[in-house]
């Protein structure tokens, strides 16, 4: 019988898939959750803005958050620097435990250019990284590619708290949110900052980065310092234990960022 | 929401604004197709569920970048086939469920030509075939021929160019006459 269906052509074949009148699972009403999951978060316009309007609100960003945390005041702010959206609010109490993060498929830093559509820079501060990653992810953009480089602690370069590494350089591609990190007022700090005069933001403390990779959403308890810059099209994330300036210093070391 | 729906453009404008009625109204006109979409990827009606209001969370999100004069239904469907797919990608081991045929019932007494020539064996032996095809064949089949997307729909779900889905329908249909060959 099914001889009959292999020789059908393309088009008769699909008719008679569209015909097969599948039963599907019975289709819930989408409608109560995705209101009860909007309503405990910000509005888009709080989200979503042009890249030059979304830098000037990370300054307004922290300036806003001084005034808060001067009253005392909960604060729950969202800050969007491209492929990374950093969310400030109260502690839960206890960060959630650092998992295994998929940094993707160890690959040459050159290939890794390559994917990503410009050559990585490296920061001419650290030298060649020890390792490199790249992973690719589905967002609601389409698929992009995200790099990432490490390199081992030395005697310039501290490791970073809970991990083998003194420095981790991320580059995201494209806008789409790959990496939500939860800045929480009572473990962390967070103030604006400039690479190459381009607004940036400086976070140090514990805190939570959850993670978009190839194999799902990993969270991330993270207590380095973190430095988050646009670069565009990319958005780059250092991560490391040195202070502000001298992180400054490794992102400015970039070939074409200072 | 009185008098003739509104058009999508409109309601997505309307809750681009802050109108939240004018979004819920868009998951109720797109939420099954949502949830079929990411139950094909998934085939776990939970993690379908769950997928497709995550999409919609994050399709609200995207209003912003979304643009006024393309049709809304692909994008949306776009972001809960990147959602569910992620998921599935996620590494969380489910019993997946098969596609299953509906039972043949009296509204057949009427049948198309294509149902007329589909007898009860070739049903069952194109549902076997296509529970039998990769994910990824299954999904272009799918949403092309099960859920009924044109060309241009399933290539933006797919986030395809049209001639690559084209060409991937074609080659996925080849395989399911190469599973139709090996079950006969």
């Amino acid at each position: 019988m099914t001889e009959r269906l292999r020789d059908l052509s393309d088009e008769r074949l699909g008719a008679a898939l569209a015909e097969l009148d599948v039963e599907w699972p019975r289709e819930p009403d989408l409608t109560p959750g995705v209101s009860a999951r909007l309503a405990s978060t910000p509005s888009p316009s709080a989200i979503r803005l042009p890249l030059r309007r979304r830098t000037r609100v990370v300054l307004l960003a922290a300036a806003t958050l001084l005034l808060l945390a001067g009253a005392a005041v909960a604060a729950k702010l969202v800050i969007d620097l491209g492929a990374v959206v950093v969310r400030v609010s109260e502690s839960p109490g206890t960060l959630p435990s650092p998992s295994q993060v998929h940094m993707g498929e160890p690959i040459d830093v050159v290939r890794a250019g390559t994917l990503q559509g410009s050559p990585i820079g490296i920061p001419e501060a650290l030298g060649p990284p020890d390792r490199v990653w790249a992973d690719r992810v589905t967002t609601d953009a389409g698929e992009v590619v995200r790099v990432t480089l490490a390199w081992r602690p030395t005697d310039e370069l501290p490791p970073i708290p809970g991990s083998r590494f003194g420095a981790v350089l991320m580059r995201f591609e494209g806008s789409a949110n790959i990496a939500f990190k939860v800045v929480y007022n009572d473990t962390g700090t967070h103030s604006s900052a400039f690479v190459g005069g381009r607004e940036a933001f400086w976070t140090t403390g514990s805190h939570r980065l959850q993670l978009l990779t190839g194999e799902g959403v990993a969270t991330v308890r993270v207590d380095g310092n973190v430095l988050l810059w646009p670069d565009e099209p990319y958005t780059l994330r250092l991560e490391t234990a040195l202070p502000e300036a001298e992180a400054i210093q490794v992102a400015e070391s970039i070939p074409g960022t200072s | 929401m009185e008098g003739r729906p509104l058009e999508d453009a409109e309601l997505a404008r309307r809750a681009r604004e802050g109108d939240d009625g004018a979004y819920a109204e868009l998951v109720r006109r797109y939420g099954p197709i949502a949830f079929r979409v990411a139950w094909l990827v998934t085939r776990d009606r939970d993690e379908a569920e769950d997928a497709a209001q995550e999409a919609f969370v994050k399709a609200y999100y995207a209003l912003p970048r979304f643009r006024s004069d393309l049709p809304l239904r692909p994008w949306l469907l776009r972001i809960v086939a990147n959602e569910a797919r992620n998921r599935a990608r996620s590494g969380r081991r489910r019993e997946r469920l098969a596609l299953r045929a509906a039972a043949v019932s009296d509204r057949d007494a009427a049948p198309s030509p294509e149902t007329a020539a589909l007898a009860h064996e070739d049903r069952d032996a194109l549902v076997t075939a296509m529970n039998r095809l990769e994910p990824r064949d299954r999904e272009v089949i799918g949403y092309r021929f099960l859920l009924g997307l044109s060309e241009a729909e399933t290539a933006e779900v797919l986030d395809v160019r049209l001639g690559t889905a084209k060409s991937r329908l074609s080659r996925a249909m080849q395989r399911l006459r190469a599973v139709l060959e090996v079950e006969t």
